[in-house]
Order: structure tokens, then sequence, then C-alpha cells
């Protein structure tokens, strides 16, 4: 039954024999031991999950790995380079987005996507883009800040 | 001195966090991990005929069944820590799996344990329970009948009553000119930490120890509840809370998957893993869950005369570790910031067909004040004053403290008519109540809720107690440890921050450490908001020790008295002869070495206190939410949050800003969207997000926030904790609001979550 996929995940290639039922989740979490990407809900909607696949965002618990096959994911572990702070993990760090720290990732791959398309959001559009993702710590108040300094640094590295 | 304390520094916690590289329990990888899955109850109440895993067991790969029948000499029961209003002969405990009957929904019955997680929820599929169905009782008020009874050896479900108050309610109800009173309830929900629960538990055959790691907020309980369980010594036993995706109060108890676990893996000889799911998250424990009568009596001059409370609260099938700790709390916290002088409370605990209950955010802290708060408002739309007025003319003024509530508790301190006041200005209260009359018929309803509260801090006086200990290494790096066990607080952060301070060195110099029974002798954990008012406290006195020895050392080394030591920069000297200085990492080797020392002096740097701090520090938040309602459809848009909060000394003006943001959104959330529903028969209708509603970005204002700081006279620091705080005042800010909104529609009452349907059809009643 186990079905043979290649991919490359945050840079370096893989490739694994997979049940076709396993998902994305825990194929990164698991298999590939990049326990960065959280589970949060069973239902698609808490976005701890969230990673992107041939550049968008996308919910690995709502994707099987066979699904994968072929595609370029990028985790959280992949956002930094060279030992420096991605620009929105610089933001989340300056500006006091995260508390317990596991909706994070989720949040910072989503908005990975969301500053992409629009560079310089309002403070309701960084509300739109997060929709999909859920924090109980901060009251997103901070995250919506850090969305903001994130977009500055990101125009200001163009 | 203060060079870091009241600085916004940023997270020493954040880097790993940001990078993926977390520690979550379900990140702990151990060789030759099995997986455990729960087979849990779908059946409200019901007998346990028989239960056949036989056709699981046959599985590859599926290594054991356990059920009650296999704890052997492990008691099948949890933890329960007696609280006021609990009887003995009616603390029926959390079974750790049920063995005759269940009675909840999620109630435990059988693990299965497997070689991979996906073959341990096959193995469910096929154990089969054969169940005969009793009748079921959610409903607290029709539980108290007893009618249907969950536990026939006690023959209640009233299984708790707790008495607070003082003067004579009837007397002040008859002076009175008004007495207003309501119902209000207010529905179970769910903490909803976005880490679920996990345990992984790994017993070593060699060493005869079991390490059970815990998404907890309490792993030396877990440990001191743990040993005696299983049969072992408390240094067989080592539990660690490692990173802890939140907690809100729902973190706090011992649960059956910690014993079970440990009693697996103890079997098995391998590390056992379960990582709860969202449904089974939302099944496990709710907190709230109170329904209550309240009436107050008040002049026409706004003066409040009295009050008289009968609550109810929902204890759910049983007690877990602190599900009866709530209720007292509620008693107590009614009084708010309040200078009411006759209380009359009753609160009642009752079992239910529902998973236990306890703690969360505040701790019957929102309970009481969603009460106190709504019932003032009443209050002032009879006597036609401005709720934000009445509040005025009852606070505690700031000359009256300590102050003494007619409900048995001290305030310490405090200047509540002034964060008011600030909150009203910051707010433009005024300038909203001026656009509200301008309003046409038109535009959506605009309503105005103002709210006030006060939180303890530190909690019971067991808890008032904390270990701490300050290790100076003879570099001069500074390792200390902390019973707090944070999970998001930011507490390696602000402890460092203190304890640079107090030393004189760089913050980077110091190492905060946490979490790990091996490290403390004990320790109550971060809950009752405790972490900086009571753990940091501790902490603050083992500082003070060190430095005290610091000092003797350095002044015999510079030849200067001891008291004429300053500690600074990383440097000692002598106040009198600054030239007479060395380095605080030159202070720190001498102090290991018996020859550099005063006489009778002994060699070394390292101090541990046991510290109690002797009364509760009390916070302060005034709260204003302005609301628009929809005249068609009874959507509710909040669209501007205020609140400024007391909560004494800042150490870190950015972390405590952070935790009052969460606060507050955790209350909003509860007035606006939070409950969890169930049928009648006890099926639950709200088990995952597609039916439990936790807001999302989109659905909250910008929130506006700011500070006084009132010191607190109860330690050495001023401090008084915030965790819970912000969440006790902005359920009924909000609630107020709206029906504020509502006003001069004959709309009477709305209970929390106050949804739109229920707007909607409040409004067509009448209309």
């Amino acid at each position: 039954m186990a079905h043979t996929i290649t991919l490359t995940v945050n840079g370096t290639g893989y490739t694994r024999e997979v049940e076709p039922r396993l998902l994305l989740v825990h194929f990164l979490r698991e298999v590939l031991e990049l326990t960065g990407t959280h589970i949060g809900c069973d239902t698609s909607q808490c976005g701890a999950c969230t990673v992107t696949m041939d550049g968008l965002a996308i919910k690995s618990c709502t994707a099987f790995a066979v699904q994968a096959d072929g595609a370029t994911i990028v985790t959280i572990e992949g956002m930094a380079k060279d030992g420096k702070l991605h620009p929105i993990q610089e933001a989340f760090h300056e500006e006091h987005g995260l508390q317990c720290g596991y909706c994070t990732p989720g949040m910072i791959m989503t908005l990975s996507q969301v500053l992409e398309r629009n560079p310089d959001p309002t403070d309701e559009e960084i509300r739109h883009g997060i929709a999909g993702n859920i924090c109980r710590c901060t009251g997103y108040e901070n995250i919506v800040r850090s969305a903001r300094d994130a977009a500055r640094r990101l125009r200001e590295e163009a | 001195m203060a060079t870091y304390t009241g600085q916004s520094l940023r997270r020493t916690e954040d880097e790993r966090l940001l990078l993926g590289n977390g520690n979550f329990t379900d990140d702990i990888v151990l060789p030759g991990t099995l997986h455990a899955a729960f087979l849990r109850s779908d059946r409200a109440h019901a007998r346990i005929v028989s239960i056949d895993a036989s056709a699981g067991l046959a599985i590859p790969g599926v290594v054991a069944v356990m059920t009650a029948a296999d704890l052997g000499d492990v008691p099948n029961k949890t933890m329960i820590v007696k609280r006021d209003g609990m009887q003995e002969d009616k603390m029926i405990p959390h079974p750790i799996l049920a063995t005759d009957r269940v009675r909840y929904v999620g109630e435990p019955i059988a693990i299965v344990v497997a070689e991979e997680r996906y073959l341990a929820f096959d193995a469910l599929e096929y154990i089969v329970v054969e169940y005969d169905p009793l009748p079921a009782v959610v409903d607290p008020r029709q539980a108290m009948k007893d009618e249907v009874i969950l536990h026939e050896d006690i023959g209640t479900n009233v299984v708790m009553k707790v008495l607070e108050g003082e003067g004579d309610i009837e007397e002040a109800f008859g002076k009175a000119d008004h007495v207003v009173g309501h119902r209000y309830d207010d529905p179970r929900i769910s903490a909803f930490p976005m880490e679920p629960r996990a345990t992984l538990a790994s017993y070593s055959p060699e060493e005869k120890r079991l390490t059970v790691w815990t998404s907890s907020q309490v792993p030396h309980q877990i440990k001191r509840y743990l040993a005696p369980m299983l049969g072992l010594e408390p240094d067989q036993v080592r539990a660690i809370a490692p990173d802890v995706g939140g907690g809100f109060g729902r973190k706090i108890e011992l649960w059956s998957d910690e014993v079970a676990l440990s009693v697996l893996s103890m079997k098995l000889g391998r590390p056992v893993k379960w990582t709860e799911d969202r449904r089974e998250n939302l099944l496990s424990t709710h907190g709230r869950a109170f329904t209550s009568d309240v009436e107050a009596a008040i002049n026409n001059d706004g003066t409040i005369l009295g009050m008289r409370f009968r609550m109810i609260a929902d204890l759910g099938a049983y007690f877990y570790t602190s599900t009866g700790g709530p209720l007292s709390n509620a008693a107590h916290r009614v009084a708010g910031p309040y200078g009411i002088p006759v209380m009359d409370i009753e609160v009642l605990g009752v079992f239910t067909n529902g998973p236990p209950t306890g703690p969360y955010r505040g701790a019957g802290g929102p309970e009481a004040a969603l009460l106190t708060e709504r019932i003032i408002d009443v209050a002032a739309g009879v006597i036609g004053m401005d709720p934000a007025e009445v509040r005025r003319r009852n606070f505690i003024s700031a000359d009256a403290f300590p102050y003494k509530t007619a409900t048995g508790y001290t305030y310490d301190s405090g200047d509540y008519q002034r964060a008011f006041d600030r909150a009203l200005e910051l707010s433009e209260h005024d300038g909203w109540r001026e656009a509200q009359r301008k309003r046409g018929p038109n535009e959506p309803l605009l309503g105005i809720g103002v709210a006030a509260a006060v939180k303890a801090s530190g909690g019971s006086a067991r808890t008032r107690n904390a270990r701490a200990d300050v290790y100076v290494e003879p570099s001069g790096a500074v390792k200390i440890t902390t019973e707090a066990s944070p999970h998001g607080q930011g507490t390696e952060t602000t402890f460092a921050q203190i304890a640079a301070d107090a030393l004189g060195v760089p913050y980077e110099s110091i190492t905060i450490l946490h979490s790990d029974s091996d490290m403390l002798e004990s320790g109550h954990g971060t809950t009752s908001s405790r972490g900086l008012a009571v753990a940091g406290s501790a902490m603050y006195e083992a500082l003070i020790q060190t430095r005290a020895k610091a000092a003797a050392i350095a002044g015999h080394i510079l030849g200067c008295a001891a008291d004429d030591v300053v500690f600074e920069d990383g440097k000692v000297y002598s106040a009198s002869d600054p030239e007479q200085a060395m380095a605080f990492s030159e202070l720190a080797s001498a102090a290991y070495r018996p020859e550099k020392l005063p006489e009778g002096l002994e060699a070394g740097l390292d101090t541990k206190v046991s510290f109690t701090l002797d009364s509760n520090p009390f916070g302060f938040g005034a709260h204003v939410a302005v609301v628009e309602v929809d005249r068609d459809t009874g959507d509710v848009k909040l669209i501007r949050y205020t609140a400024v909060h007391d909560c004494g000394i800042l150490i870190n003006p950015m972390v405590v800003e952070g935790q009052i943001h969460g606060g507050l959104v955790q209350g909003i959330s509860q007035a606006l969207y939070e409950a969890m529903y169930y049928s009648p028969d006890g099926q639950p209708l709200t088990a995952s997000l597609m039916n439990y509603a936790v807001p999302i970005a989109e659905e909250l204002p910008t929130l506006v926030t700011d500070s006084l700081e009132t010191p607190s006279p109860t330690n050495a620091m001023g401090i008084k904790g915030v965790g819970e705080l912000p969440t006790v005042g902005s359920p009924p800010a909000v609630a107020n609001a709206i029906m504020d909104a509502l006003a001069g529609m004959g709309v009477d009452n709305l209970d929390t979550p106050i949804t739109p349907e229920r707007v909607w059809r409040a409004m067509q009643a009448a209309r």
C-alpha cells in the first residue's frame, strides 16, 4: 500500500515511502522530524499547521503526504536564513507577537503569503489575511502590529 | 539602580519558538515510543455491561489495551484538593478509567497502545462496549432535584455549599429605594489552549525511575500526586513541563492520562505518548458553568446598600484536583471594587452528566463580576443614573486601604476612581454618549458598557508559598530555579530582569530554569496569578539573601562595611570609596574560596528559600466597550475597547500589555461567542471549531490600553499579578454595552454569549 513520494522541504530533497492516508502534517512532524509545524484542531480551522506548498499557504492537516509528491514545501524551519531571523520572525520578536508560541509558526507562514500578495496592508487587511489562524494568547493585537512591522521590514529589504 | 525593571525588554523565549525549535510534549521523540489513544464514552450516562477489546488487540502493531481491570494495585482515582464548601463524604474523584458506569460523553474507558499513532486510532474502532443507557441530567437546576442521581451512594447531586457575607440583607432590602433582581446564566466554555494536552511517560526499569513530560501548568504537583498512586517514592518520579502551548487554568489537574500512561510505561518498559486532539480537549473539561440569581438594593442617589447572590455551579460528573475551587472564589469576588456594606451569598455545587469543570482564567472572578457588574447596570437604569456614575459613587476610596470587604477579602491597595476615570477619558466615554444621543433611526444601535473588576493574585494560603534557588556560579553567571511553570507569560525574561537588577549584573548573565521537578523539591506552578506575585517574590527573597552574603564577602575583600557595598553594572564597589571595586565575577569566584571569606562564613554563593507571601495583592481593571447592533439582524460589532489596569509596579510593560490584550479578548469572546452546548440527554453539540466559536482577528477591534501603578504593600517589589485580571471585567463590559444599545427596545435580559441570534430573537419578542 505504500506510495513513494519525492518532494523538497526547506530546500532539501526527500524521497520516502508513505501510507496513502498519512497526513502531510504528520509526515513533516514524524517522518522528517520537523516539529515546528503544529496541530491545534481536527477541522482545518486553527491554522497552526500552516506551511507553504509551491508558494501557497496550506493547512498541512488537510493534505495527504501523497498530495505533496513533487511539491516544494517551506515550513517554519525554512524561514530563517544563515542564522538570521526572517523579517516576519524579527517583527514578531520586536512587537511581542507571540506568547506561548504554539500558533506562531502557522501565523508566520500565513503572513508570508499575505505580505507577498499585499506588501503594504491595512490593519483590516491583515486581520482578514489571518482569518484562518487562531491565537488564544495575544488577542491578535500584537500579531497585527507584528504583521505591520514585518511588512515595513520586507518593503525596506526589497 | 533599576536598569532593567520597568523596561520592555524583548523576550528571551522568542527565538526558539520563532524558529520552530520549541519543544512541546508531542515534539519529544524517545526511541521505542508507543502511541496511546483513548476509547471514550459516547454516552452521557450508562452502565457498562461489557468491553470486548479482542478484535482491537488482534490488529498487528497493537501492543496492549488497558481497561480499569488492568490497573492492578493502582487506585482508580485521580486527586482532589479539598476546597471551602466541600464535604469529605461527597468528594467523588474522577476515575482513571471507567469501571461499570460512565457519567459524561468523553469519559475515558480504555486505552489502546500501538507501535504507530494511526494503528492506535484504528484499534479504537474495533473495541466493542455494550452499554445499558441511563437517563442523563445536564442542567444543574434540574440535577438539584435529584431525580437522576449520578453517584447513588451519596444520595444527592448537591455536593458543595459555600456561604459568605456580612450584615442583614433583609434589612438592606427593606430600607432601599429600589431592589432589582435577575437570573444570569454563565455557560460552560472551553479554555481552548492552542496546544491541547499531551503526556509522554517513560519508565526506566534500570533506574527504577519514571519521567513524565506533560503539557501542564503544575509539573511539581503532578510528581507529588503521581508517586504514591504508582507505589513509587517521590524521588522515583520526575515530571517535566516542556514548552506548553497555553493553559489558562485548565492544565492544573492531575489527569487520568498522566496516571494511565505511567502505569502502561511501567508495565511495558517502553515510553508511551498520548496527544489530545481538539475534540477530546473540548470535551475534557470546562470553565465557568454557573447559573445565578442576583438582587441588589440601591437608593436613588446611587448608593448600593446590599446584594444577595444565589449561585449554582455545574461541577460536572466528578471532581478533578481543582474542580471545587471557583465556588468560594466567586463568593469572595462578588464584592468587586465597591464598598457594599451588606452581602449575602450562597454557592451550591452540583454534579451533572458533563465533564468536570474547574478554574478558567479568573477562576470565579469572571463568574462573580458578571453578576455584580450586570446588576449594577440594571439598578442604574431603574434610578436613571449613568452606570459609570453609579460605579464612581460606590468605589472603595483610595484612602480606605487595607479594606475589608463584606465577603471576607482584605484588599491591599488601589486607586479605583483614578483608574476608572482614566478609562472613561481614554475611551472618550462622554463623546460616545453624545454620539449615542445623536444616532438616527436608520443607523445601527450604539451601546456603551463599562465594568470595573478586582482580582487577587497568589491564590490561597497553600499556594502563597513558593521555593526558589539562586546559584551564582564561580564565573559570575547566575542560575535561578523558580517553581513558576510558564506557558506564554514571559517568565524567563521578566524574572531575569528582576535578578539582574538585584545583583547589579548584566541581564545576559542570568538564566531562569523552571518546570522540571528534579530542579526543586516542590512547587505549585503557574496558576492563580501567582507566577510573579508568589514565585517571583520567592526569587526576590533569595536574591536579597544572596546579595547580603555577597556584600559581606565584598566588604571583607574591599575593606568596607557590608552595607556600604554597591552592586552595579557587573561591578561591586564601596559607596564611600568607589575606587575600592571589583568585578562581580571576581566576587563570585572569591565566594567559593574559603581563604577569601570573612570568619564564620561558609563558602559558596547559592541560596535556597521557601517563601510565603502573607496576603494577596489585588489588581484592578476598568473597562469601556462600545458596540453597534444591527437593528435588522441583531449582529453585534465591537467597535472600540478600552481598558486601564493597575497591577502595581510593572516589571516589563510590553509583557504586561500582552497579558492584558489576551485576557481582554478571552473575556470579550465569552460575552459574544463562546458556549459549550449539550442536548438535554447530554450529547455535546459543540465538539469542534465547526461549532465552538473562538474569535478570529477580524472580529476584534484595536484594543486601547493603559496602566496605572499603585504599588502593593504586600510584597517587596510592589507588584500584583496580571494574568487573570483582564478577563474578569471584559465579559460584563461587553454585555452591558449590548444591553445599553438595546435600552428602550423592551429587551429585559440576554445571557452570554450574546449572539446575533439571541439579540434578534429578543428584539422580535419585544416588538
